[in-house]
């Protein structure tokens, strides 16, 4: 089961960290909620844990659960110049 | 002033009163009762009404005055019913630099459109600056809100 993080604090819920996060764990992921890194215009900002570390995906919306954890949303991608940086990773694990 | 001074004593103000008194008196000893006496009041009641504040000074032992000064202070305590459902709308810098002031005068004129029985109210700065404009929706903070995320937001509110 793929384990993914969705902030949970307001910030995030106040741009659908909710609604992604019960869409995420309809479609299977194991979802636990963390704060948020602050990038709080990438909310909500959902980190999928991977051999490789965390991989950052900014700006999910609920419908686009199903295809994220499909591997079909390719990571950070987007009209915004951060978003368009291959790989970009929130994190490490 | 004893209870009897202070209005009717059978029917709905008599039972107002009494719920009034009991909220005040469980609070009379605190530290700095009065706020959380408000606080209590508008969580039961709704709002304030210049009877329930009289009571609350007579318990408190202090001046009307004073009561009412805390109540007129706080806009979040209300002396009239509240609407049925409720936008309030930031208009902080932060939100006002992305457009917060235009949502609130749309969303204003729009009142009616929304549903039958709403408020649309202003807020200055509910701290979610980074995903301006923002807003509470019935309580709810949302953000990056405009005139089509309110109209869904509140969608069912006209049916």
């Amino acid at each position: 089961m793929t384990t993914v993080y969705v902030p949970g604090d307001a910030a995030a819920c106040s741009v659908g960290a909710d609604d992604v996060a019960a869409a995420l764990a309809a479609a299977g992921a194991d979802v636990r909620r963390n704060g948020s890194r602050g990038l709080l215009w990438a909310e909500p900002l959902v980190e999928v844990v991977t051999e490789a570390g965390r991989v950052g995906y900014a700006n999910v919306t609920a419908d686009q659960a199903a295809d994220l954890l499909a591997g079909q949303v390719p990571p950070s991608s987007g009209s915004d110049w951060w978003r368009s940086t291959p790989g970009w990773r929130a994190s490490n694990a | 002033m004893t209870t009897s001074d202070t209005g009717p004593t059978a029917g709905p103000a008599a039972e107002r009163a009494a719920l009034v008194r009991a909220v005040a008196e469980q609070h009379v000893d605190a530290r700095g009762p009065l706020l959380p006496i408000l606080h209590d009041l508008t969580e039961d009641l709704g709002h304030l009404e210049a009877e329930d504040l009289a009571l609350v000074a007579d318990v408190l032992n202090v001046s009307r005055a004073e009561v009412h000064g805390v109540v007129s202070f706080y806009h979040d305590f209300r002396t009239t019913p509240p609407a049925e459902h409720r936008v309030v709308l930031c208009r902080g810098e932060a939100c006002q630099a992305v457009g917060a002031q235009e949502l609130y005068e749309l969303t204003r004129e729009r009142r009616a459109e929304l549903g039958r029985d709403v408020e649309v109210e202003q807020v200055f700065c509910l701290g979610n600056c980074a995903l301006g404009p923002s807003g509470t929706v019935d309580g709810r903070l949302h953000g990056r809100l405009d005139a089509s995320a309110l109209t869904r937001l509140t969608a069912g509110w006209r049916r």
